[in-house]
């Protein structure tokens, strides 16, 4: 299929609706740059894939002075004799295609369907086919003067993998590969869901009936027992023992817990009859204690308080000969103390007197004898110097009396201290006396009654009692055991039916979730043969192209640096890689990345001679064409002529489109590629101004011209 | 006789030239009655494209003594059998063989590098060692082939299950690859084919 036509209205450069003539097997488009020649290029692609990558999001394909924003292009491809018309239009929102063939007309996804089948047959069932037509448009159709060196420069080897495979068609074992690792994913998550969410709480929940089991006794009771009527006849007795009043129950328990209930009750009254029990033995001790008690603490009251009285007579008879000893002495006193006054009064006379002494007496004038006189004084003050204190009797029998007293007293005290015990007794005992008859009244004895004997006779009424609430007790603890132990067995009967139900549910789980398991690994090991697949796939048919990819290289560059190119595939964590090296063993040199070590214009041989070794040596796509955008630029003169050479060949296979800014280039190119078979034609379309209604350009179609004219006659 | 492994003779560069030209398309002549393309050493080819003069040289120096001469008598005779305006008078190639190697590359190089008149190319012992190495030399002027492998790309998951009957079963694949046509969850059919599918 090729392409015979173009009306080209509102897209890029192409504001008027333009016709271009393209029925021709090459075609050339030649002017100054910015004059409408990728726009023509970029139309093709765009009316084949509905896209433009190298725009990105923000390139739009609408002319700038299309005044109604509506940008059309319709290529009519040719197959034979069949046309094939493609209408694409945009107004920037909405993207309409329409595609008419064989005297069908489609539109929308149905007709992209029917263009891709005409592109690339091979991507049956793809589900990213525009992407995938695109990929192939643009890395073996369509080689866009800026894209020229991506695939070598910027793609990564996994993409360029990933890219080849594409054009080659292994892209839908590759997105095969893609949807079932994804599935395959799901398929683990919800493996783990169902082992959580199902799987796992049905073994816990085995795990525990397990363990009740364990814990519950495997023995079956030992005797059967009629529980219902050994219960009635436990509560019977229990009422004519204790008193329907002292049992909250209403009738006989019919469960282990209302048995329960009923034995506390009896134990709780065991205690109670206990305690009295207890009460009646202590009252029973202190009856015959109690009123001898009462009879000897009167008896001591009585002496004491007479011991009393005698004791306080005494004291009152030492208070009061201390007193009169006490006057005595006080006068005794005073008198001693006048006769201390006077002495000292004529010793200090008898001082003067000596101190004045003479033969005369200065008062009377009376003579005297004077020695008599001075021996006289001396004695009086002697006298004065002699006096002392004299021991007094008075004292010493005071104190005495003080003694004495001081010791009635403390018998007096002692007396009423043993006084007042005394009373202090005799009082408790009359108050124990009162709470013993308090509590005989308490206990139920009537007046009058003997304490002892009654207390005697209650106590053996207790103690009976208590002997049949313990064989009650007894009873009731083996019937409860009996009926606790036989709701064991049955609880155990129900957890081994239980057990039995469940163990098939987790049997079919664990069964299922193996078959999830083995279809995920088998999954996986599709997965792992598909990548496989896609390698040898895109391996063999990179291998298929590799002799041409070296051919055209080596026409393009008859002596290079490196004598062998080459594309090479691997595997690396799972995705595949292509790698594009050079190598020369002649002088034992190889090296899998060429990028490093090309030059600028030796990768732009590079990087053209493997996109046209794709575009001839792939044949998966329905189109034979090529479409180079300036490809010259950047190659010397003997890479130019190359290229060319190639080209011509080209030809042969492709219709080739070949736009150049270079007069002296074009010149070279109609030479080189004119048209040299009757079924061949060459298109020149000039490019030579552009104005807003878009670019002016004229085409000048060359024809076969039959030339007879030969250099040499064949031997 | 055997060969005696001292590498390609002038003789046999042009047997093998004159071999796959003709096998190309390319009508041959030995006879172009120019002196500086020696009989015996040098054919002249002719294709829809392109004249191309021949002349295989036994040593380096001759080359770069005879080439401008026979580049000369291409010119000469292109001008003289063909108008001014036919496209071939401009499409004339001299490819110059040298049996013997060298070391002179910038000599190479200059001779190729000269665009004026004819294109130029050379090749020089060192690459010229069998007589694949002839067909590499003359690879320009031949028509490219497309690879022989099929012209049609097949449906690759239609062969899948073939490609991967070793490690999966042929069942297995098929449910998947008809699950991926049909939009349907492709792990879901793989289970429902059940447990005989599991084993290769």
């Amino acid at each position: 299929m090729k392409l015979r036509s173009a009306t080209i209205e509102g897209f890029r450069g192409f504001t008027k609706k333009a016709f271009v003539d393209l029925d021709a097997n090459v075609i050339l488009l030649h002017g100054p740059n910015g004059v409408g020649k990728t726009s023509l290029l970029d139309a093709i692609l765009w009316v084949l894939t509905g896209r433009i990558d190298r725009f990105g999001e923000k390139g739009s394909p609408i002319s700038l002075y299309a005044r109604e924003r509506i940008a059309r292009v319709e290529l009519t491809l040719r197959d034979g004799e069949n046309d094939t018309i493609v209408t694409r239009a945009s107004d920037g929102e909405r993207n309409t295609i329409r595609l008419r063939a064989h005297g069908e007309e489609h539109e929308g996804p149905i007709a992209e369907r029917r263009l891709s089948e005409c592109l690339l047959p091979h991507l049956l069932d793809r589900t990213e086919v525009t992407t995938a037509i695109s990929n192939v448009l643009t890395r073996g159709v369509y080689l866009q003067q800026d894209l020229v060196r991506q695939f070598i420069e910027t793609d990564t080897p996994a993409e360029r993998f990933q890219l080849i495979s594409e054009v080659i068609g292994a892209g839908a074992v590759l997105e095969l590969q893609s949807a079932l690792e994804k599935s395959r994913l799901q398929w683990a998550r919800n493996i783990t869901s169902v082992r959580r969410e199902r799987f796992e709480p049905l073994q816990q929940q085995l795990a525990h009936i397990d363990e009740q089991i364990a814990r519950l006794d495997a023995e079956p009771p030992a005797q059967t027992i009629e529980a219902q009527g050994e219960s009635a006849q436990l509560f019977t007795d229990a009422v004519e023992l204790l008193g329907r009043s002292r049992l909250s129950l209403d009738e006989a328990p019919t469960s282990s817990s209302g048995l329960d209930r009923l034995l506390k009750e009896i134990v709780g009254e065991r205690a109670s009859i206990e305690r009295e029990l207890t009460t009646v033995r202590a009252l029973l001790q202190e009856s015959s204690a109690a009123d001898q008690a009462i009879e000897l603490d009167e008896s001591q009251l009585q002496e004491l308080v007479a011991q009393e009285a005698a004791a306080v007579r005494e004291l009152a008879d030492y208070d009061a000969a201390v007193d009169a000893a006490l006057e005595t002495n006080a006068r005794l006193q005073e008198q001693r103390l006048a006769d201390r006054n006077r002495i000292s009064r004529l010793s200090t006379m008898a001082q003067l007197a000596l101190d004045e002494l003479s033969d005369v007496c200065p008062v009377c004038q009376q003579q005297h004898n004077r020695t008599t006189t001075e021996h006289h004084l001396q004695e009086l003050i002697a006298a004065a110097a002699k006096i002392v204190d004299p021991v007094d009797d008075g004292d010493r029998s005071l104190q005495d009396l003080n003694v004495r007293r001081n010791e009635a007293r403390a018998g007096l005290e002692k007396i009423r201290n043993e006084l007042r015990d005394v009373r202090t007794a005799h009082q408790e005992a009359n108050a124990r006396q009162s709470v013993y008859r308090s509590r005989l009244r308490d206990l139920g004895m009537e007046p009058g009654s003997d304490p002892a004997s009654w207390l005697s006779t209650r106590a053996t009424s207790l103690e009976e009692r208590l002997q049949r609430i313990a064989a009650l007790l007894r009873r009731g603890e083996t019937l409860t055991l009996s009926v606790i132990r036989l709701g064991e067995h049955r609880r155990r009967s129900e957890m081994q039916q239980e057990r039995a139900a469940l163990e098939p549910r987790i049997a079919e789980l664990k069964s299922e979730i193996e078959r999830l398991e083995r279809t995920h690994g088998l999954a996986g090991r599709i997965i792992e043969a598909l990548r496989r697949a896609s390698l040898d796939v895109t391996r063999k048919q990179i291998e298929s192209v590799q002799p041409l990819f070296q051919r055209i290289y080596s026409r393009m560059d008859p002596h290079p640096t490196f004598r062998l190119i080459q594309i090479t595939t691997a595997m690396e964590r799972g995705r595949g890689l292509l790698r594009t090296g050079v190598s020369d063993p002649d002088q034992g040199f190889e090296m899998h990345d060429a990028l490093p070590i090309l030059s600028s214009s030796q990768l732009n041989s590079f990087a053209v001679s493997l996109f046209l070794a794709l575009n001839l040596g792939l044949p998966s796509l329905g189109l034979n064409l090529v479409m180079l955008d300036d490809p010259l630029q950047s190659l010397d003169s003997i890479n130019l002529l190359g290229l060319i050479d190639v080209l011509r060949r080209f030809s042969e296979h492709r219709q080739l489109i070949v736009s150049t800014h270079e007069t002296r280039l074009l010149g070279l190119l109609q030479r080189k590629l004119r048209p040299v078979r009757p079924n061949e034609r060459m298109m020149t379309l000039y490019f030579d101004t552009w104005t807003r209604d878009g670019p002016d350009f004229r085409a000048v179609p060359l024809e076969f011209v039959e030339d007879e004219v030969r250099v040499l006659a064949a031997e | 006789m055997v060969s005696d492994g001292s590498g390609l003779s002038t003789t046999v560069i042009i047997a093998a030239a004159r071999e796959i030209l003709a096998n190309n398309g390319f009508l041959i002549s030995s006879e172009s009655g120019l002196t500086a393309l020696q009989r015996g050493r040098s054919l002249l080819a002719e294709d829809d494209y392109s004249v191309i003069a021949l002349v295989a040289y036994d040593t380096w120096s001759e080359v770069q003594a005879e080439w401008a001469d026979a580049q000369a008598e291409l010119v000469t005779l292109l001008a003289k059998r063909l108008a001014r305006s036919a496209p071939k008078a401009w499409d004339g190639y001299l490819v110059l063989f040298c049996g013997a190697p060298t070391s002179d590359k910038d000599g190479v190089s200059a001779i190729e590098r000269d665009t004026t008149r004819v294109r130029k190319i050379v090749a020089t012992g060192e690459a010229l060692r069998t007589t694949a190495d002839i067909s590499r030399v003359l690879d320009p002027f031949l028509p490219l082939a497309r690879p022989g492998t099929g012209a049609e790309i097949p449906d690759v998951l239609a062969m899948l299950p073939e490609l991967l009957k070793t490690e999966v079963p042929i069942a297995a694949t098929e449910a998947v690859v008809n699950a991926f046509r049909a939009m349907e969850p492709p792990l879901e059919r793989l289970h429902e084919i059940g447990d005989t599918s599991y084993e290769a």
